[in-house]
């Protein structure tokens, strides 16, 4: 198992290796100029130039990247144009607010999508079951950002009932933090409540067509209870692989909802950085995302073995 | 008994007196109460804190209240007195004498003294992006403890107003900062507020500078005069989203909040407990040819001036919070002309037709460049491109990011036409590297606007220099070098509890207080 | 989306004709594949007649009529250019099932090129799946923005950013299918027969990773709408002035207190559609999944 680990991780350098090689690139060839929007249009050449050779982007590209490199994997992503600062000290600012959201976002998720895929399994076909589905069907037929404006517009603006924006830690302020967070939340999370709903939904059918659920019941054994959890347990699986996937999806759709709601995680320094060409930050706050979402595909997999012991790790 | 009436009459009358007074006391705007924290919602986030790094709106918008110069503008966008309290100029006209004010602390406690003076300028002039503006000045020498003598190359019209230019502010930081690279100067001045703390994309905190010393009794206005600090603390929160702005001051996140949408005024109006203020002008957008293209020829750009409708691009861009006129220059300011109005707006079809006939036209395609980061632009430009078409030009927008759009720009061969905008202008010499041949950016050339700016940069009377920049705006009209669409206003927001706020060209929190 | 795709095909999958009628027989039948699909002729046929059933010329601004609300004229209001956002969203159909359709053919083409030779031979899958890996790594709007603004606003490089990014599930989703196909004992008994790899590759393996491409590629489908608005709302989508219901959004997102129509009928419009092929995709699961009756 140990060794299954480390292979695994092992694996991952050569990913992690391509990611830093098309971020480098892909930030390169956006046209745009950090020296230019750093000085303002009305800038000379001759002082953009002057500027560039300080931020060290007068040398070769392949140079540039060695260097980068170099120092990336000793855990120094160098320093952002912009902010003046580290940006691993940048990223660790911000990484908190970022895991907070796709945390409560999941949790949100996961609270409505598996009781529902459950209840609409249980009982297929019948009112429940339709409620479920269609309701799962518009969550995910929605894009987030008009679910987060409609939201703000009703919650925020005509109720009053919840802030519109701004961001403040759970660990300062519990609760003030818990409301600033729900809506962002529940638009993050509800594409992906909608699909662990239905993943649990087909799962748990499955399972529960078993042989062995069918006898206990036609026995008249445990039906709920026992039999229940069993079920459960195996209907579990498939839902393990969506979470793994759902993180990764969450950390990028944050994006778009941190726009929304001018959360100032991540997703919205990324694209500021992006907007600015603020080079360090992004490559680093990308080479960042890949290694979470690595690191969760890895957790993930490794889940799986507590629920299906017919899983091993050669 | 008599007496006994005229006491208590008097006393009555006395009473009666206080009475009105208390009574009348709330409906008058009370005194500025001290303490509290402003949260302010800007538009953008600052790239730097650094005044001397860039002319980005977000460095100025913050800084002046943290930094001060030796001379800034008041309200007509004449150059006033700041740090230094009064200057000289030799007969020559070459040789400038600042006299600095005495005992102005810098917040780490130091006084304020001609050698960070000095400092502060050689660093502007080392590293500054606008330092070209005082390519001038051949020396910065100290005179005395609080004496500063500049003295020029030649006769330079446009000097102090270099001096006093808020953007890319040459804010007088102490002595220390002279050899300290951009983004690497402590943010030490002299303002009504001091720097605390820079959280990027979540804020900067700024707190009252106990030991600020005002700048005169007077009030200015402007960026000049007497400022005070009442508020203890001002957050300065970067939210780019319009809506979110919008949202926040509703909601009483926010207490100020800048560039809201002219599309939500509606609902902002209606609420009491917020007061909205039109800042107009603040900027004007434009449109530049490129002259080494296809607009080198002056019909087609002639056919262009002469096709557009600015009163609907106003309608549309702004959703019509602006003003259509011609002058470059604001009519609230002193350099106010509406010399070439004539071949402003003319939104006349017919003859932009006849004048692409005239250039021999044959629609070819016309690549214009806009972005998405400046919503009016962007608008701007898509109204363009329906009008254009109207007339049978056959443009092509291309839609890139700021930086994007600027990077296609620095390509000759990639646009015909680019939207910008020109912020609020506190000199005409701003304007002058548009069109020099050297420094422009379009392709123009012309030894006619040559001599015309060299000629104002040797007149110092302002009678003069109005004269002489009157006709370089009359050649930019007859000769269709860029075109500008419209005044363009602004709107900010602020809560009903905020006092003393007055909309300018920039935000200004100082002479602010919250009520209770 | 399941990854783990039945493997049990013998039943539906021998000579083709067959199966297609046995395919189309089942899915007339399933409630979820009927709705979806009728809610997606619906708007392809809007999308086809738009010229037709436009009212106004979608591109034609009249100034003195903007941001008005729906009315007899203009069924769907205007937006702050006076435009008709009617006909904007019947032609808005048009780019957007276009950027949808295209994504799919190009994943799907990315599916089988990628994923048939990353099963099939252990030595390819590594390196492929690796690259794979590093793809979806990347947060997907960011991979957009980026894409978009290296290769420029136009809406075909739409089209290519968004195929990269749901390329590499597609891949995925092939590559498993072969993998499970391969170990079956009648295709491993052809391979013994020295039959040629693209023989076996094309008729017997292919044919097997059909029903969870085919289901893959409706919600690929689904995703390029929406992605397609997401990135108009960040400003890297499809170029002004034709329209994209993601365009129309995103230029009315700031009106949405006082006129919330610009944003209602494209957000609906792109449920609609994204809602129809959802269940259509759905039911084109259940019915290719001889396991699951509904």
């Amino acid at each position: 198992m140990i060794l299954y680990v480390v292979r695994r991780l092992v694996g991952v350098v050569p990913v992690l290796a391509l990611v830093a090689v098309t971020s480098f690139l892909l930030v390169y060839l956006v046209p745009g100029d950090p020296a230019m929007v750093m000085l303002g249009s009305d800038a000379t050449p001759q002082q953009i130039q002057e500027l560039r050779a300080q931020m060290g982007l007068d040398r070769s590209l392949p140079e540039q990247f060695v260097l980068w490199l170099g120092q990336a994997v000793r855990g120094n992503l160098g320093e952002s144009f912009f902010l003046g600062r580290p940006v691993t000290q940048a990223l660790v600012e911000r990484l908190p607010a970022t895991l907070q959201l796709a945390v409560l976002s999941l949790v949100f998720s996961l609270l409505i999508g598996i009781p529902a895929g459950i209840v609409a399994a249980v009982r297929q076909n019948s009112w429940w079951d339709e409620v479920v589905m269609v309701t799962a069907m518009g969550g995910i037929s929605v894009p987030s950002f008009w679910l987060g404006l409609a939201m703000i517009l009703v919650f925020s603006v005509q109720l009053g009932w919840l802030p519109s924006g701004g961001y403040t830690p759970v660990w300062e302020d519990f609760w003030q933090g818990i409301r600033t967070l729900i809506l962002p939340a529940i638009s993050l999370g509800s594409m992906q409540a909608a699909l662990i709903a239905r993943m649990t939904r087909s799962s748990m059918l499955e399972v529960l067509r078993q042989d062995y659920v069918r006898t206990a019941k036609a026995k008249g054994l445990g039906w709920p209870g026992v039999t229940l959890r069993h079920a459960l347990k195996n209907a579990m699986i498939p839902v393990i692989t969506t979470i793994g996937t759902a993180f990764g999806v969450l950390l990028g759709g944050a994006v778009i909802v941190e726009i929304v709601f001018t959360y100032p995680g991540l997703g919205r320094l990324v694209v500021l950085a992006v907007q600015r060409r603020d080079y360090p930050l992004v490559q680093g706050a990308l080479l960042l995302a890949s290694v979470i979402y690595v690191l969760v595909n890895l957790a993930v997999d490794l889940l799986y073995g507590v629920f299906d012991p017919r899983i091993t790790y050669e | 008994m008599l007496r006994r009436r005229l006491v208590l009459g008097t006393l009555a009358l006395l009473l009666a007196g206080i009475g009105l007074a208390v009574a009348a006391a709330p409906t008058m705007a009370g005194a500025p109460i001290t303490g509290g924290t402003l949260r302010a919602a800007l538009t953008a986030s600052a790239p730097s804190l650094d005044p001397h790094s860039g002319t980005h709106l977000a460095i100025r918008e913050i800084g002046l209240h943290i930094f001060e110069g030796l001379l800034t503008f008041d309200s007509k966008f004449q150059v006033v007195p700041q740090l230094a309290e009064r200057w000289e100029v030799s007969r020559d006209g070459k040789a400038y004498t600042f006299h600095l004010r005495k005992g102005v602390k810098f917040h780490n406690g130091r006084e304020m003294t001609a050698e960070d003076v000095k400092a502060s300028v050689d660093r502007f002039r080392a590293i500054a992006p606008r330092r070209n503006e005082l390519d001038a000045v051949d020396k910065v020498e100290i005179a005395g403890p609080t004496t500063i003598r500049m003295t020029l190359t030649r006769v330079d019209a446009a000097f102090l107003a270099a001096i006093a230019n808020p953007i890319c502010q040459l804010a007088i930081l102490p002595k220390e900062a002279a050899d300290k690279p951009i983004n690497k100067a402590d943010l030490v001045g002299t303002g009504p507020y001091k720097f605390v703390e820079w959280i990027p994309d979540r804020w900067v905190r700024v707190a009252r500078f106990v030991d600020y010393k005002p700048e005169g009794k007077a009030a200015v206005g402007g960026l000049g005069g007497a400022r005070h600090a009442y508020a203890d603390e001002i957050r300065f929160v970067p939210v780019p989203e319009p809506g979110a702005r919008v949202a926040g001051l509703q909601t009483g996140e926010y207490d100020f909040a800048d560039f809201l949408p002219s599309a939500s005024m509606p609902q902002l109006t209606g609420d009491r407990s917020l007061r909205v203020v039109r800042l107009g002008p603040q900027n004007y957008p434009t449109v530049y040819f490129n002259h080494t293209g296809r607009f080198k020829s002056l019909k087609l750009r002639q056919a262009v001036q002469a096709a557009l409708n600015m009163d609907e691009i106003m309608q549309v861009a702004n959703d019509g919070d602006g003003r259509v006129d011609p002058g470059f220059y604001f009519k609230e300011q002193v350099w106010y002309t509406t010399a070439g109005g004539k071949l402003y707006n003319q939104k006349n079809p017919a003859r932009a037709k006849q004048l692409l006939q005239e250039a021999g036209y044959k629609g070819e395609p016309i690549a214009f460049v806009t972005n998405t980061s400046y919503d009016y632009m962007y608008k701007a430009a898509q109204v363009i491109q329906e009008q254009l078409k109207k007339i049978g030009m056959n443009v092509t927008l291309g839609v890139y990011d700021w930086p994007g759009s600027l990077a296609v720009r620095k390509d000759m061969t990639k646009w015909d036409l680019f939207t910008s905008s020109h912020s609020t202008r506190f000199d005409p010499s701003a304007n002058d590297f548009y069109f020099r041949a050297q420094t422009t950016f379009f392709g123009y050339n012309n030894p006619k606007m040559e001599t015309l700016l060299d000629k104002a940069g040797a007149a110092v009377r302002f009678d003069d220099r109005f004269r002489i920049y009157e006709e370089v705006q009359r050649l930019i009209y007859d000769d269709a070098i860029m075109l500008k669409l419209y005044d363009h206003y602004t709107w900010q927001g602020h809560s009903a509890k905020l006092q003393g706020y007055g909309p300018w060209v920039m935000v200004r929190l100082w002479d602010v207080w919250r009520e209770k | 989306m399941s990854e783990t795709p039945n493997v049990d095909k013998a039943r539906i999958q021998g000579p083709n004709g067959s199966a297609v009628r046995e395919v189309i027989r089942r899915l007339r039948r399933n409630r979820l594949a009927v709705t979806g699909l009728s809610l997606l002729a619906a708007v392809v046929t809007a999308a086809a007649l738009a010229g037709i059933l436009a009212p106004q010329d979608p591109l034609t601004m009249t100034v003195t009529d903007r941001i008005k609300p729906p009315s007899l004229r203009h069924l769907m209001g205007t937006d702050n250019f006076g435009r008709d956002i009617f006909s904007r969203v019947l032609y808005g159909a048009r780019l957007s099932l276009e950027v949808g359709a295209s994504v799919m053919v190009l994943t799907v083409a990315a599916g089988v090129l990628l994923g048939l030779p990353s099963g099939y031979f252990p030595r390819l899958d590594g390196p492929i799946m690796r690259v794979m890996d590093a793809m979806m790594a990347f947060p997907a709007i960011l991979f957009g923005i980026a894409i978009m603004a290296v290769l420029g606003p136009k809406t075909v490089n739409v089209v290519i950013a968004l195929s990269v990014v749901y390329a590499p599930r597609t891949v995925r989703i092939v590559r498993a299918s072969v993998l499970a196909t391969k170990q079956l004992d009648y295709v491993e008994a052809v391979r013994a027969q020295a039959a040629g790899h693209l023989r076996v590759l094309l008729r017997h393996i292919l044919p097997n990773c059909l029903s969870p491409l085919v289901v893959q590629a409706t919600f690929n489908f689904a995703y390029a709408v929406l992605a397609e608005a997401s990135l108009s709302f960040v400003g890297a989508g499809a170029p002004p002035p034709t329209p994209s219901w993601g365009n129309i959004l995103s230029d009315g997102r700031i009106y949405m207190q006082n006129a919330p129509w610009i944003t209602v009928f494209p957000g609906l419009a792109i449920a609609f559609t994204v809602l129809g092929l959802n269940l259509a995709g759905d039911g084109l699961r259940d019915v290719l999944d001889p396991r699951m009756k509904t």
